[in-house]
């Protein structure tokens, strides 16, 4: 039998997601793990916004995301500006694995109907950034754990 | 309390420049541009759709595939509409190749490079992907629409 939410020293959703969006206070190195997260999807993101520029904007579907790449990395940048490391680390690990999965598709088989052969300078640039992204965010996150998990644990008491 | 004044001052000043970056990357400040693109006269254009439609079945075969296979995301043919710029544009880089040449470009496109296009972007396993008729319909199709 589930307790209820709002049970003392239990966390209800509520809770949990106001627990999530509270900035965190977190130590040297995990802060400087982020950065270079952040550092390596904004630079994915400003090449997404170069090649829309440059001729994918026109391609369907595919366009489209590249735009949203650009506006999805800035707001997720903001996110860990505010100190929000939590959303931070799921937006950033959902972007860059989506980018990279999403290229990979395109090469093997077809991505909403488009398909391409080989890698321009500036897409191997975005996939290699994309894969540090997603690296240093798992640095950051393991680096952080104690500071998240007690984060966690005072949101429960404070409940 | 000035400590924290200052983070928060860092914190303003960081986004305030991550959201204008952000700004002058989606409206293409200092971003690259597509290829050139060849404009094509209205008579052209009139002319194109005439052969294509002279083609019958097999001009209406052919389209079909070109958007079928994604190429109509590439590559512009002004006749039916499509506009695609990261690759060369068909209307212009076609005009007056015989068929032979045209079924070549489509099954080993990595042996062409057109200035001013990254050249081994193209798909390269046409040959596997697509019919003889389905190839046949597809060159027809481009034969008639770049003249």
């Amino acid at each position: 039998v589930a307790a209820p939410a709002d049970t003392p020293g239990r966390a209800g959703p509520s809770d949990l997601i106001r627990v999530l969006l509270l900035p965190a206070d977190f130590e040297r190195p995990a802060f400087l793990a982020f950065g270079a997260a952040a550092l390596a999807l904004g630079v994915a993101g400003y090449f997404h916004g170069h090649l829309f520029h440059e001729g994918y904007a026109q391609v369907s579907v595919v366009g489209p995301l590249f735009f949203l790449n650009v506006i999805g990395t800035a707001a997720v940048i903001l996110l860990l500006i505010r100190g929000l490391v939590l959303p931070f680390a799921a937006g950033a690990l959902s972007i860059s694995l989506g980018a990279i999965v999403s290229i990979i598709i395109s090469h093997r088989s077809s991505f909403f109907g488009f398909a391409e052969a080989g890698y321009q300078t500036t897409a191997l640039v975005i996939l290699i950034s994309e894969g540090l992204a997603v690296a240093f965010t798992l640095v950051g996150l393991w680096l952080s754990r104690q500071a998240l998990i007690l984060q966690l644990r005072s949101g429960e008491v404070a409940s | 309390v000035s400590r924290i004044r200052r983070a928060a001052g860092i914190r303003t000043a960081l986004g305030a420049v991550v959201i204008v970056i952000t700004a002058l990357v989606l409206v293409g400040v200092g971003q690259g541009s597509p290829g050139a693109q060849i404009p094509i006269s209205p008579v052209a254009v009139t002319a194109a759709r005439a052969r294509i439609a002279a083609l019958g079945a097999e001009g209406r075969a052919g389209q079909a595939d070109f958007a079928s296979q994604g190429c109509n995301a590439c590559h512009t043919i002004a006749a039916s509409g499509y506009s695609g710029r990261l690759g060369p544009n068909l209307d212009a880089y076609l005009k007056g190749a015989p068929p032979a040449a045209i079924r070549q470009f489509i099954l080993h496109p990595l042996t062409v490079k057109i200035p001013g296009f990254t050249h081994n972007l193209m798909p390269n396993n046409f040959s596997t992907r697509l019919t003889h008729d389905e190839l046949k319909s597809l060159t027809a199709y481009l034969h008639a629409a770049a003249g």
